[in-house]
């Protein structure tokens, strides 16, 4: 039976190593994130011209996904467009079933993760290696990414230490360096073997065709060089006009994910060598009801960065796993309920404590805590009484007199309620209460 | 559809061979400026042994080393992941970021730069530009295109930073003057 989000939350919480490993993690991307506060003139300007570049895109996404879709065909790729997450996992598994191939090499893609691929073709024969280094933990130990880009960012190295002695034989080590090179080495063998390299992608350009890929490791070079067949998956949003909007966005994506300038290794891949095959496939699931949301549809601009993850206190608490899909953070309790939509996935805007520090990292200027406002709002069922309950709250917390005589009548209450164990008394005791100023000070305005 | 917006880059105002070395120099790459009389030496310096080692064309020509094997299509996978060093000639670098940006043929030859353990780049000066915006200007038709900026790294456990991962450990660039 699958946990629900308040378990899993419960569960994340009171894990006092998770709490820490988490705490690190972001804390060491938040730092490097900073780097980007020394110019942050330029960064407005970059990330408003970047929103500009993705809206104009995402208005206009059946051009550009028919005009990258002609381009890559003319260069010799093959395209396919899946509508569903079943229609994706069937075409990657009929390309390697038609050629006999029972052996891949992974990239860390989120989107695989979206459609559940690796239980798929695993249940078909398929032996996966997932290669990325996170990913590869994670994989070995049986578990699922927590972050976007640092997959494996809830396990301390003492637990990939005992893991890698168990799984790989290798002596209990907690240093990071002797545990990357026993990882390489095992892969090593396995891309040198592998007949296909399975990737997602960052960006489409449409006008060209080309396909660009980011890393920093050399598993992506290594996944779509070395085996003859490369299957790259790809959201169908993710496309860029033309070569000037990718140089824009290489401004922004790997300081935005891990304050690098610019990643390690780019892949800008246009035409397959002789004797090899590309096969992108293009997927919906989900995108084109996103994008028929006016409201919501800037959630399309989204590049996969990670940097509202890692901004965001209640990711840094409850981690990745709790979200309960692909997609963690702020941005994967707007997706989640947006594009999966299952029951349980209303409560995941509530995760929020909406102070707006991942709109203001986000590289392309997402609005992300107003939409997690507008989604609440959606799914609050009884407006009547919620909107009387604001009207209320409002006329009590403008109006000195009144809101001091609810807080007399409060701390009254407290004293006469019964004991512990009731959420009033308890809540009411840890809250302070702050009192109004004798007089308004224009520089202290929140809307100033 | 309409016409997308205009986009305006920073430019890059600082001299490209300072701009290049220091970036770069930041991600861990090795630069030692030379001359073509010197590269042999600064190579042996720097640990490359020449006869594990494999070449582009352009590169074997350069060295001009019996010692160095050049790079050909029929090469295994397995035959390329036993040289020590791959050693090849850059289509560019990009100051900015302190990035190679190395062109693919129809041949594989990306190997080269990616499964021995070391990477050499022998890169003249004059191939330096200021940024990719520049690069992707000048090079319009293409087949693939690799951006390289400083050896292989992870950062995926604690997020500590581990050079050599899945790619080259090491990145030698020998700048020619």
């Amino acid at each position: 039976m699958t946990e629900t989000l308040k378990q899993r939350i419960h569960k994340a919480v009171i894990n006092p190593r998770l709490q820490e490993n988490y705490r690190r993690a972001t804390a060491s991307a938040l730092v490097k994130n900073r780097i980007r506060f020394e110019t942050p003139a330029l960064f407005e300007d970059l990330r408003q011209q970047a929103h500009d570049i993705r809206a104009h895109v995402v208005d206009n996404l059946h051009e550009y996904i028919d005009q990258a879709e002609a381009a890559m065909k003319r260069n010799g790729m093959a395209v396919y467009r899946a509508a569903t997450d079943e229609d994706a996992r069937r075409i990657i598994h009929d390309i390697l079933k038609e050629r006999n191939i029972r052996d891949i090499v992974k990239a860390k893609s989120m989107l695989t993760e979206e459609i559940e691929l690796n239980p798929y073709l695993e249940a078909r024969d398929i032996f996966i290696s997932e290669t990325d280094l996170g990913e590869y933990i994670i994989q070995l130990a049986g578990e699922k990414p927590s972050h976007i880009t640092a997959p494996a960012i809830h396990k301390s190295a003492a637990e990939i230490g005992a893991l890698f002695e168990e799984k790989l034989g290798i002596p209990y080590t907690e240093d990071e360096h002797l545990l990357t090179e026993a990882a390489r080495n095992t892969l090593r063998e396995r891309f040198l073997e592998a007949g296909a390299g399975l990737s997602g992608g960052n960006f489409i350009l449409a006008d060209s065709g080309s396909l660009v890929l980011v890393e920093n490791e050399g598993n992506i070079r290594l996944s779509v060089t070395l085996p003859r067949i490369h299957i790259a998956v790809v959201g169908m949003e993710k496309l860029l006009p033309d070569r000037d909007s990718l140089a824009l966005m290489m401004e922004l994506l790997s300081y935005s994910a891990t304050g690098q300038k610019f990643p390690g290794y780019m892949n800008l891949i246009r035409r397959p060598e002789k004797g090899k095959e590309i096969h992108v496939i293009l997927v919906d699931n989900g995108r084109s009801r996103l994008h028929e949301d006016a409201e919501m549809r800037v959630l399309l601009h989204c590049i996969r960065c990670g940097a509202c993850l890692n901004s965001c206190p209640v990711y840094q608490h409850v981690g990745g796993h709790s979200y309960g899909w692909a997609y963690p953070g702020p941005i994967g309790a707007l997706l989640t309920p947006l594009m999966r939509g299952r029951p349980e996935d209303d409560e995941l805007p509530f995760m929020s404590t909406l102070c707006g520090q991942c709109s203001a990292a986000c590289p392309v200027k997402i609005p992300l805590h107003h939409l997690l406002l507008r989604l609440r709002h959606r799914r609050k069922k009884n407006l009547l009484l919620w909107n009387a309950g604001m009207k209320l709250f409002k006329w009590g917390a403008t109006s000195p007199t009144v809101y001091r005589g609810a807080m007399k009548i409060v701390r009254i209450l407290q004293v006469l309620l019964p004991g512990e164990g009731l959420p009033l008394p308890v809540w009411s005791r840890t809250k302070y209460f702050p009192k109004f100023a004798k007089k308004t000070d224009p520089g202290r305005r929140a809307d100033a | 559809m309409h016409k997308r917006p205009d986009i305006r880059l920073p430019d890059v105002e600082e001299d490209l061979t300072v701009l290049f070395m220091q970036e770069a120099t930041a991600l861990n790459a090795e630069i030692i400026p030379c001359s073509r009389e010197t590269l042999q030496k600064v190579l042996n310096d720097a640990g490359v042994d020449l006869s594990t080692a494999v070449a582009d064309a352009d590169a074997a020509a350069i060295l001009n080393d019996s010692r160095v094997s050049t790079y050909s299509p029929g090469l295994t996978h397995a035959r390329m992941d036993q040289y020590t060093a791959g050693i090849s000639c850059p289509d560019a670098g990009i100051a900015k970021t302190g990035t190679l940006v190395e062109l693919s043929e129809q041949d594989g030859d990306r190997r080269i730069s990616l499964l021995p353990d070391t990477h050499v780049a022998i890169l003249p000066g004059s191939k330096l530009l200021p940024d990719l915006q520049a690069w992707l200007k000048r090079n319009g038709d293409l087949n693939q295109a690799t951006f390289i900026s400083g050896p292989s790294r992870t950062a995926d456990i604690e997020k500590r930073i581990v050079i050599g991962a899945h790619g080259p450990k090491r990145l030698i660039i020998l700048l020619l003057g």
